[in-house]
């Protein structure tokens, strides 16, 4: 894939700083479903640059246009959250294949267990967590107004609503009926907590798995397709669930440090902890991880996404299962 | 009728190729498929040898609870494909609303799902909670 990736990049950036670009080193680093990465050197005129390309196998998969994408990232940034710095954006499939964007390289490792290696060896777990308050709280305290108006916004009467409308839409899409997710619902139903006061960017995905750490911390929160207006709560939960602690289950954020860190960084960067509503997102979360896992299954049976590691997926959505009953009823 | 070994002694079989010997030749993405492909087929290998009496057990717990908080006693012909439509639908509807109701319905998932997590994934349910 570099073999054409490459000449077809060079040609691009050159044409947007206007003079000559060389490229340098291009090694894919990952290629998902949803997204190719690749790093590369980039050499101008005896100086050089480690730059990462991100790109959108196609933009029939776009969750969000690639443009608004690095928008909401230059919104993040300026608001003092730790995001690559996004430099060229390209909607333009013809050039490389798909949409793309091109941000600064940040040195550091992604892949969930070695992080956590990482933030043990150099005892960082707790910095990590408190950095990660504070950027949420940062995040959180842009003006939804600033978005980009094809950020999705909550519909009905708030974030909480749709939040409850998303899992009844995905309950009715399982090929098998869970009656584990079907009791989890009617609880997120009866135990609604009042709307939030005010609405907020929301990452939606930022936890282990989706961060840069190195041996000083936290470096960079990574895919940000998921934004969208919501409730700042809904992002707090989120990395406290289950699976992404990856085997490191007595530290509740991403097995990094416990909830208080967390709490106390977001708190003391200006954020408002409500703890109703953390608690209902984090079994909202785990099931909606759950019926996610069954839509991977479905994506592999229907031909759209086949893969061994979606048809796994199937197998997996008991242990989502697991994790939802404990949260229900957690002194059993 | 087939020699020995049984369907799930050779995917035991294919799982020990796959993990000792497969797996560590291989880099990368594809390490990773082949993997979860020794993964899964000692998933299967644990179905074959645990899902019957899995499936008889969740059939006949869904029949009596269905039947219990029904006071309908039809349940038990019911098929466990059915018995777990019907479960899902009546307890998205408030079927478990109830204390008593829940705490009945709450055991009853959970010990489905620690013989689901015993195929699946063995060790999942010795966490117990936060």
């Amino acid at each position: 894939m570099s073999d054409t990736l490459r000449p077809a990049l060079a040609a691009w950036l050159s044409a947007q700083e206007g003079r000559t670009v060389a490229i340098d080193g291009l090694t894919v680093a990952s290629t998902g479903a949803r997204r190719v990465n690749a790093l590369f050197e980039a050499r101008t005129d005896g100086t050089s640059q480690r730059l990462a390309l991100t790109m959108i196998p196609t933009a029939a998969i776009q969750l969000l246009d690639i443009r608004d994408e690095a928008g909401v990232r230059l919104l993040a940034e300026s608001a003092g959250v730790p995001v690559p710095h996004v430099h060229h954006v390209c909607s333009d499939e013809a050039v490389l294949g798909g949409p793309f964007f091109i941000s600064t390289a940040v040195d550091g490792e992604t892949v969930p267990r070695r992080v956590l290696r990482v933030a043990a060896e150099n005892g960082v777990g707790e910095r990590i967590v408190d950095q990660l308050g504070e950027a949420m709280a940062r995040l959180h305290s842009i003006d939804p107004a600033a978005a980009p108006a094809t950020i999705p916004r909550p519909e009905g009467a708030g974030p909480i609503d749709t939040g409850l409308s998303t899992i009844d839409g995905q309950l009715e899409l399982l090929i098998e009926p869970s009656p584990v997710f079907a009791y989890a619902a009617r609880w997120l139903e009866r135990n609604m907590p009042p709307e939030p006061g005010e609405l907020a960017i929301v990452h939606s995905d930022i936890r282990n798995g989706n961060i840069i750490v190195g041996d000083d911390g936290l470096r960079a929160i990574l895919d940000w397709e998921g934004t969208r207006v919501g409730d700042p709560m809904e992002d707090l939960a989120w990395p406290c669930q289950r699976m992404w602690r990856f085997r490191e289950e007595a530290l509740t954020v991403g097995g990094f440090a416990g909830v208080d860190v967390l709490r106390a960084a977001y708190e003391r960067a200006g954020g408002a902890w409500d703890k109703p509503r953390f608690d209902w997102w984090r079994v909202h979360g785990t099931v909606k991880w759950g019926l996610g896992l069954a839509s991977q299954a479905r994506a592999h049976l229907d031909g759209s996404f086949r893969s061994i590691v979606t048809a796994a997926s199937g197998r997996r959505v008991s242990e989502l299962e697991y994790d939802t009953l404990l949260l229900l009823r957690p002194k059993h | 009728m087939q020699q020995p070994p049984t369907a799930a002694e050779l995917l035991a079989t294919v799982m020990e190729v796959l993990s000792d010997d497969v797996v560590p030749a291989l880099s990368g993405p594809v390490q990773h498929n082949a993997r979860v492909a020794a993964n899964l087929v000692a998933i299967v290998e644990r179905e074959l040898r645990l899902g019957g009496d899995a499936a008889t057990r969740e059939q006949a717990a869904i029949a009596t609870l269905l039947d219990e908080v029904s006071g309908d006693t039809t349940n038990r012909d019911l098929d466990l494909a059915t018995l777990r439509e019907k479960l899902a639908a009546e307890l998205r509807r408030g079927l478990a609303d109830d204390e008593v109701t829940d705490e009945r319905v709450w055991h009853a998932l959970m010990a489905v799902v620690r013989d689901d997590l015993t195929i699946a994934k063995p060790g999942h349910d010795a966490w117990d909670g936060d």
